[in-house]
């Protein structure tokens, strides 16, 4: 069950909280009764609908045992629940009955009908059946018993790892592990060992990529599948969209919206590490200092957090610290002057805006030109290079220039880009295409021109169709 | 052991007096501050109803103990000591004191003791009005949200003690959002607020009814919006609304929340008829914000000429007025009020004060929804000279906003961004028989240190003459009826 993304620590603490009242109930007399008068109702208070669970057990335990239905025990574990809860609904609780009923069990649409709870508990009521069958065991010696159980349990365990393990999860799991502790390098690396068709891993993927200054470089050698979502997502007010979506807007430095995309996490979510951290930066970065203090300590108040909340300290009403900040710095430097609405829907035009007001915002260049060679925007592509490749040093990225050189090869008439194509594209665009014209098959084409064009930006164009 | 406690409980006792500290010393023995003690909320020089909660607050000045003295100019004098800065006003002594100085003042010294050395900062005076205001408040509590919502509710809050008790909370309605209650003249025995959400809809309490109402209508453009109840309880005037909302990219700004169209409609309690309002439905202007006079005989408004083709920061609402006679539910002649997009203004939230003189609005620079605009001020017309200030007593350089008026007149509270520049918080402020409002202050807390970490917005104060006794049960069921 803790391989189930919504499996949460309160379903934990509820299964072991049953089970641990299920093992130390008397076994009969007054002291039973009493136990289930007083247990019932305070277990129901603590963990909800996991009193059927422990009701069903006390039964199931007391019918196995006696070998009969005593009346006084369906009394007290099906009516007398069943009791508290209407009761409850009438006279303490405000939310509906049907939900009282099986309030924080792990079932239903919200728990995804995961079938491994029920599998869960019709183990527990099995060892249990076994148990109660007495005789056949008791034949056994004590330590062959005990070998012979646990020996169970491990087999089981491992059947149920192996069956419930998602290796796609953990390893996306991995991958966000080293997004959230910037080891950018260190992704690559995974990512490179264990390709990731997960949405978050291609996201991932491609912010390491900018961090790294390789997006439009080795942006193909990594799966694409998800096209522009891989790169944005689209607002979404789903937890797990709006905890990751906002790193895009920081890393292009559209404070706003990194702070948007926080604050409705803070908000889905609840206060994290993670949002709270990226609302003391948006707000650090806007000199909101007032409403930046409030968040630092909240920060400060949790135990783990106090380091981090002493980092951000120093920059309380300090403008020129914030300046002086690698992390910070830049992104007060790319003041937006002139103000647009973000556009979610439209990501071109959203950092097409951002261009606008700062044209050397290099992480925002190389996620446009992502976005046009994603969409295979060769004229846009071109349109943007003489803007482009100033924030590059002077020199194309690889897949840039490829783009490049599928414009000047569709527009020879026209001279909308002067700037020049490498010679060694140059020398691989004349190998592709004799590739490609040796076989009209495409399919052929493309198994002869994956091992040395996989990556490139006309492979891309020729054979992949989103 | 008997035989002990007659001798161990003076001892007990000495000890305990002993704990409280030194007493004040004679003025003699006192160093002089030339300025008032830093404090928070600040309540110097202000003036507040005789039945207020007490003013706890907090001494924010270096130093290891402190003291305070209320001194009466009619009354009592109260002689309070610090729990690390923060003072705490026994609630009885408080109300005994504002009692025996109703109608007059008092003046608030503070002293400072640092290892026996004394230091008495410049003291400062409060006034106590004679007017009451309102016993209850009413707001919503929510986190300042965008796009989406969690938990929220509707509170009511005793303004002559700290109780606060819920009203209705989201998290029992299926976490829908709950919105825009709304008073009779400040009666709880006529309310209604929306519901969005899976089990939307408008919940209208008259008397010891509640329904739930679904307010669309085929030819309106959406269900009841922003409300508005006629004094004799017979209409309710809603605005209907398309709304759109934006991200502004520059720092300075946030969100910008626009109508596309909007109309007003008429609620008709007894007949449960939606009727469009004469002369809003066409397409040549937006209205929205209703707001009846006292008497019921205008309905105020926004309106604006801009169209969906008028850039968003060209859009600017004046406020106009239409006759109505509520023997026949017609509706007569529309005139202009104030008109502040001359200014270059619009102007949002129109509220007239109970004795029908004035109106209070807010003004912001463009748009129609001000709690967002740093620059939004409140703005008080007196409808019998026509003039209109925006005063700087009750305004600051951040968001001030959604207001109500007491039944005395004499009191408004309004909503405000200035404590940090994202969490509304409520502001009290006293308007003299000249229409000039005195400092605004803070809405008293029992801990004054919780405005910094409380993390919610108040939103939306409406003054009440006494508390909404519904069962939260009641309205509970009312909702999740389909």
């Amino acid at each position: 069950m803790h391989n189930y993304y919504p499996h949460q620590l309160s379903h934990s603490l509820g299964f072991i909280l049953v089970m641990a009242l299920a093992v130390v109930i008397p076994n009969k007399g007054i002291r039973k009764t009493g136990f289930l008068a007083i247990g019932v109702p305070l277990i129901y208070l603590v963990s909800g609908g996991f009193v059927w669970l422990f009701c069903g057990l006390v039964l199931a335990e007391g019918v196995l045992r006696s070998r009969k239905i005593d009346l006084k025990l369906v009394l007290f574990t099906i009516l007398y629940p069943a009791l508290i809860i209407i009761v409850g609904a009438s006279l303490i609780f405000l939310e509906p009955l049907k939900e009282l009923a099986v309030i924080q069990l792990p079932f239903g649409p919200e728990y995804g009908n995961s079938p491994w709870p029920w599998i869960f508990m019709g183990w527990l009521f099995l060892c249990m059946i076994l148990a109660g069958t007495g005789d056949p065991w008791k034949k056994i010696k004590p330590a062959w018993r005990t070998l012979a159980g646990t020996t169970t349990c491990l087999a089981v365990m491992v059947l149920v790892m192996h069956f419930s393990y998602n290796r796609k999860n953990a390893e996306y799991f991995q991958i966000e592990k080293l997004a959230v502790s910037e080891d950018w390098d260190g992704l690559l690396q995974y990512v490179e060992q264990h390709p990731s068709n997960n949405l978050f891993g291609s996201f991932y993927t491609n912010l390491a990529l900018v961090k790294k200054g390789k997006l439009c470089k080795d942006l193909f050698r990594y799966f694409q599948g998800y096209g522009r979502r891989g790169l944005c997502f689209e607002w979404d007010s789903k937890s797990e969209i709006v905890r990751r979506g906002g790193d895009f807007f920081w890393a292009i430095s559209f404070v706003n919206e990194a702070h948007h995309w926080a604050f409705e996490s803070m908000i889905v979510d609840g206060f994290t590490q993670r949002n709270l951290t990226r609302l003391i930066e948006t707000e650090l970065v806007r000199e909101n200092f007032k409403i930046a203090k409030k968040y630092i300590d909240l920060l400060g108040s949790s135990m783990f957090q106090r380091r981090l909340a002493d980092h951000y300290r120093p920059f309380l009403n300090n403008p020129e610290a914030i300046q002086q900040d690698p992390e910070f710095g830049p992104r007060m430097r790319f003041h937006i002057n002139n103000d647009f609405f973000s556009e979610d829907r439209d990501l071109e035009s959203n950092l097409s805006m951002l261009l606008a007001n700062n044209p050397l915002n290099r992480p925002a260049y190389d996620y446009l030109m992502a976005l046009l060679l994603l969409e295979k925007k060769v004229d846009k592509i071109a349109g943007r290079l003489p803007e482009y490749i100033e924030t590059c040093n002077g020199t194309l990225p690889e897949l840039v220039d490829e783009s490049l050189m599928v414009y000047k090869f569709t527009h020879k008439e026209d001279h909308l880009s002067d700037i020049d194509v490498s010679v060694a594209t140059m020398r691989r665009f004349q190998e592709y295409t004799r590739i490609l014209r040796q076989y009209r098959d495409p399919g052929v084409a493309a198994r002869m021109l994956y091992p040395s064009f996989q990556n490139s930006f006309w492979f891309y164009l020729n054979f992949s169709s989103l | 052991m008997t035989d002990y406690k007659w001798i161990l409980l003076p001892a007990l006792i000495f000890l305990i007096s002993s704990c409280n500290g030194p007493a004040l010393p004679s003025d003699e023995a006192l160093e002089a501050q030339e300025r008032t003690a830093v404090i928070f909320p600040d309540y110097k020089n202000i003036t507040i109803p005789a039945n207020i909660a007490p003013l706890n607050f907090e001494v924010r000045e270096e130093g290891e103990r402190f003291f305070a003295l209320l001194e009466g100019e009619n009354g009592p004098s109260v002689q309070l000591k610090a729990k690390q800065g923060i003072f705490r006003i026994p609630p009885k002594k408080w109300t005994a004191f504002l009692e025996a100085n109703r109608g007059s003042q008092f003046t608030v010294k503070i002293y400072k003791n640092d290892s026996g050395d004394w230091t008495a900062y410049e003291p400062f005076i409060v006034q106590v009005a004679d007017e009451p205001i309102d016993p209850y408040l009413v707001y919503r509590l929510i986190p300042p949200g965008y796009e989406t919502w969690s938990d929220m509710g509707l509170y009511q809050r005793d303004l002559t003690s700290f109780s606060e008790q819920p009203i209705v909370e989201n998290r029992n309605i299926e976490d829908n959002c709950v919105n825009c209650h709304s008073f009779n003249n400040g009666s709880s025995e006529q309310m209604l607020f929306h519901i969005r959400g899976s089990r939307g809809g408008t919940m209208i309490k008259m008397g010891d009814d509640i329904e739930k109402v679904d307010l669309k209508r085929d030819e309106t453009l959406s269900a009841g919006v922003y409300p508005a109840w006629h004094p004799s309880g017979s209409f309710i005037a809603f605005s209907t609304n398309r709304i759109e909302q934006y991200f502004h990219a520059r720092p300075e700004n946030s969100i910008e929340v626009l109508d596309r169209q909007s109309d007003l409609i008429l609620y008709d309690t007894e007949s449960k008829q939606v009727t469009q309002i004469p002369g809003t439905e066409e397409d040549d202007y937006m209205e929205t914000y209703p707001s009846w006079s006292p008497n019921g005989r205008f309905l105020y408004f926004s309106r604006t000429d801009a169209d969906s083709s008028t850039s968003f920061d060209s859009i600017r609402y004046d406020i106009y007025r239409t006759a109505f006679d509520p023997a026949t539910g017609i509706f007569g002649e529309t005139e202009p009020v104030l008109l502040a997009s001359e200014q270059g203004k619009s102007a949002s939230f129109p509220r007239i004060s109970p004795d029908g003189r004035y109106l209070l609005c807010t003004l912001h620079n463009y748009g129609t929804f001000p709690i967002w605009h740093k620059e939004a001020d409140l703005c008080l017309v007196d409808l019998v000279t026509g003039k209109s200030e925006v005063p700087a007593m009750i305004n600051s350089d951040d968001t001030d906003s959604y207001h109500t008026w007491a039944r005395s007149n004499r009191w408004i509270v309004f909503s405000s961004r200035r404590y940090d520049g994202r969490y509304t918080k409520l502001y009290i402020s006293y308007m003299d028989t000249e229409g000039q409002f005195q400092k605004a202050f803070l809405l008293p807390q029992k801990d004054p240190g919780s405005n910094g970490s409380f993390l919610y917005s108040y939103n939306r104060p409406e003054l009440i003459t006494g508390p909404v006794q519904e069962n939260v049960r009641r309205w509970i069921r009312t909702a999740r009826k389909e």
